[in-house]
């Protein structure tokens, strides 16, 4: 059995340019100009910060995506016990919650689909999203110009980070032949090529993970990762300081399987923004959770 | 006699043992792996006797989930009833184009659950949604409102939706008890001057009475029973506000691998509805007997 | 009958309250998969078309393999009505007429079928169809969907042949008529709209299931209408157009058969007891 990584995908903060430009604000690189911005692009009825509440996955990888940039990275220590519940991470929730308070009142049910229709749809100022190019470009206005990326701000300005999935093909066969097929399979994909066209069939979500791809003709071929060039490079660039929960500094614990399941960093933003408990009382239920499901 | 009961036997058993095999079944071996400690589908687990249900009956979310059954079964009894005796109230009058109404009215009935789920997620949506926009022009409400975004308001959305899908259907049931109450009834109690509530009162309520203890018990069975509408739009949230029990066994089994305790769940729910499926029918019974 | 002002007045308004309940939603539905994008989702949405495209239609034909769905869903919401009622009108029968020991238990145990909670029947029945090999097939799906019309069947058919005058029956029977000849020449005859009523409840839970379709199929080329249509939601974008034109795609066809033979269920329903 083994897998190799195919593809990438980082969270990012999408905006347009010419509302921040009217707002007189620039993209903003600590937590503290975040919540400024969202408080002043809250206006008319529009959402200054979409952000999602749901107990879902985009909420977890959201929610992370703060984390990891209020230096709340590990989720376990280095022998396994788990380690979630400390200031770093009340901070990065509390933070997060206040932040929440700029999105959309139905926040709480959202997906990805959702923040991307509240940004095409001009609701929300700014989303934290993989990338949101296919649906700008086909459902709003399409204007490759305006359309604004950062990295996620951190707490103090320092270096952003975010989290990223390397999405893996992955083989679970004994058989010779079999085996044989797929490595050839694999690595006619992987051939610069060939993974530039296969990226592209999600333009703008899809990164690559290999040197190469990124240089790859056929990915830059592509007629709306041409339009968007500008934005890919930069989501390529933001991907560099990718992490994942439960698979940082080597501390990966097989118990993360039901911590992701069951969605238990959403399902504690839900206790402080649904509920109403304090991040701490939620962050530390929060670990009491992980540590039930880890059973 | 005795050929009655062969040809009886005949009848009857083609169905009885469909049954067995597609329900019956099943319900064994809930009840096995309730007894046992079993993670996944298809892993040996060793016997346990009682010990997931003294787990299942001490937690706290079992008996949330149980409250927002008792909740959603009640909810939905009473906005179906309410809506469904309008439209069948209105439907047993002559007025023009009353049988193309009677055909249509069932639309919402025969549309597949997984597109009355897209509709209403889109039309309450904040953003590209109908009502909102709707709402705010008509001055209800200032800003958009998150409709599934409190345990509160997501329970009544999905209230709402399960009604608005099924209460054609039980119009028309009603509609069935409605057209079998004569006319001389009314047009005697018109005679003695009795007016439109007064008839309602004397004559179409009390007339209508067994049906809608029959729908009552139906209905009930057949929404505690939902599971896919709460699924699809809430997943039971937020923050387990519309996590009823068929909510909670799937999360239970599927989410959060512990397939015995799932099943624990589903039996304790079964002999709940079972020991209320009985009561009910016997108080019917009694009422009417064939 | 004549009505007072006042009633009438009434009338119109709950007539006019419902068809906006049943019929606005629709027309959102329809009329959307006709506008442009940026229409469908302007923060002031419109009642009537600004714009006119097909380019959803285009799409979702080219995206997916909506004409194969919707032959699969036809097949198994048709066979699960067929024999359902080849199950359900003896079985129905013999409960109504016919006495043998058990009768009232076993009655009221099909009854209690529905006192089960659905989801519980998945995990067992998923690996009863995995050793049978009716894992990702149709008959799977006609099973579990009979299984679920069955209970309600019966006990609709049973109060329906309690709608039959006693005297007809009883005069067959004096003329020395086997049971089973008086069921099919005259009881069938008889209660023909109840079972049509029966036969669309049964096509209906059938057309209309998800769960169990989205479990037990796994290949596209077997994908109901639901399942189908579910997986044109995309995970990480909605694009809602692409889903009102798919919704449409998804009324359409049962809407033509309601109109066909709608008139008959609902009188077939109003007509026939249900006690």
């Amino acid at each position: 059995m083994w897998a190799v990584p195919l593809y990438n995908m980082a969270m990012n903060l999408w905006y347009r340019k010419s509302v921040l430009e009217e707002a007189g604000i620039e993209a903003p690189k600590t937590w503290e100009e975040w919540r400024a911005a969202a408080e002043k692009l809250s206006v008319d009825g529009v959402s200054g910060m979409g952000l999602p509440a749901n107990k879902q996955l985009y909420t977890d990888q959201t929610v992370y995506s703060v984390m990891v940039n209020g230096g709340a990275t590990e989720i376990y220590n280095e022998d396994g016990t788990l380690r979630f519940d400390n200031p770093e991470t009340v901070g990065a929730y509390e933070f997060y919650a206040d932040l929440n308070k700029f999105s959309p009142a139905d926040s709480t049910s959202w997906t990805w689909g959702e923040a991307e229709a509240c940004f095409s749809s001009k609701a929300c100022a700014m989303v934290m999203q993989f990338s949101v190019i296919a649906t700008y470009d086909t459902q709003a206005e399409g204007d490759a110009a305006d359309l604004g990326v950062a990295a996620i701000p951190s707490k103090d300005g320092g270096d952003h980070n975010t989290i990223s999935y390397a999405n893996a093909v992955m083989l679970l066969s004994k058989d010779e032949a079999k085996m044989e097929a797929s490595k050839k399979f694999v690595s006619f994909l992987l051939e610069p090529d060939n993974y530039g066209r296969f990226l592209n069939m999600e333009p703008g979500l899809f990164m690559p993970v290999t040197a190469d791809g990124a240089e790859a003709e056929t990915f830059w071929a592509d007629p709306m990762v041409e339009k968007y060039r500008e934005q890919i490079e930069t989501v390529i660039d933001n991907a560099q300081n990718g992490r994942l929960f439960g698979f940082t500094s080597g501390r990966t614990f097989p118990s993360i399987a039901a911590i992701s399941a069951q969605n238990i960093i959403a399902e504690t933003l839900q206790s402080i923004v649904v509920s109403g408990q304090s991040a701490a009382e939620a962050v530390t239920a929060g670990q009491a959770r992980m540590q039930e499901v880890a059973q | 006699m005795q050929q009655t009961r062969a040809l009886a036997f005949v009848l009857v058993a083609p169905a009885l043992l469909f049954l067995a095999a597609t329900l019956g079944w099943p319900l064994v071996q809930a009840v096995q792996l309730s007894l046992q400690d079993v993670r996944v589908i298809g892993a040996p687990g060793a016997f346990v006797g009682l010990d997931n249900y003294s787990r299942v009956l001490s937690n706290p979310s079992f008996w949330n989930a149980a409250w927002l059954s008792v909740v959603w079964v009640v909810a939905n009894a009473v906005l179906q009833t309410v809506l469904a005796l309008a439209v069948a109230l209105v439907l047993n009058e002559k007025f023009p184009g009353v049988r193309v109404a009677r055909t249509w009215v069932i639309l919402t009935w025969i549309v597949p659950t997984v597109v009355v789920v897209v509709i209403w997620r889109w039309l309450f949506s904040t953003s590209g949604g109908m009502i909102n926009p709707l709402l705010i022009q008509a001055g209800i409400v200032e800003r958009p409102v998150g409709f599934f975004a409190t345990p509160w308001t997501a329970m009544a959305t999905l209230v709402f939706i399960n009604s608005w899908r099924w209460f054609p259907f039980i119009a028309l049931m009603m509609l069935a008890g409605l057209t079998r109450i004569p006319d001389d009834l009314y047009e005697a109690a018109r005679i003695d001057g009795a007016n439109a509530w007064q008839r309602f009162k004397r004559i179409t309520w009390p007339l209508l009475a067994p049906t809608l203890g029959v729908l009552a018990v139906i209905g009930t069975l057949l929404s505690f029973n939902v599971f896919d509408i709460i699924w699809l739009l809430t997943s039971g949230g937020p923050a387990g506000g519309s996590r009823t029990l068929p909510v909670l066994i799937y999360e239970t089994a599927f989410k959060g691998y512990r397939l015995s305790e799932a099943a624990t769940v589903s039996v304790l729910a079964t002999l709940l509805l079972m020991a209320f499926a009985m009561v009910a029918t016997r108080a019917l019974d009694r009422g009417d007997d064939r | 009958m004549n009505r007072s002002l006042g009633l009438n007045a009434a009338l119109v308004a709950v007539v006019a309250f419902f068809v906006v309940l049943v019929g606005l939603p629709f027309w959102w539905v329809v009329s959307g998969s006709f506008k442009i994008p940026q229409e469908i989702i302007a923060r002031s949405p419109t009642m009537i078309p600004q714009s006119f495209t097909l380019q959803h239609y285009q799409k979702l034909f080219e995206a997916s393999d909506y004409p194969v769905y919707l032959v699969n869903s036809l097949i198994v919401a048709a066979s699960s009505t067929v024999l359902t009622l080849l199950l359900a009108i003896p079985a129905a029968y013999a409960f109504f007429r016919l006495v043998f020991p058990g009768r009232g238990f076993l009655y009221r145990t099909i009854l209690l079928a529905y006192a089960f909670p659905s989801i519980v029947v998945l995990i067992p029945l998923f690996g009863l169809f995995a050793k049978v090999g009716l894992v990702d097939r149709l008959p799977a799906l006609v099973i579990v969907n009979v299984a679920f019309a069955l209970p309600f069947s019966i006990w609709m058919l049973r109060s329906f042949l309690a709608g039959v005058p006693k005297e007809i029956e009883e005069a067959a029977v004096m003329d020395g008529a086997p049971t089973l000849t008086i069921l099919r020449r005259i009881m069938i005859p008889l209660i023909a709209p109840g079972i049509a009523s029966v036969g669309i409840y049964a096509f209906v839970t059938a057309w209309t299931e998800y769960v169990f379709a989205s479990v037990l199929i796994l290949s596209d080329a077997k994908r109901t209408l639901p399942v189908g249509f579910s997986g044109i939601i995309g995970q990480y974008q909605i694009d809602w157009g692409l889903l009102l034109a798919g919704a449409t795609v998804a009324i359409v066809p049962v809407v033509a058969i309601f109109a066909l033979i709608g008139r008959g269920f609902v009188s077939g329903l109003t007509e026939g007891a249900v006690k």
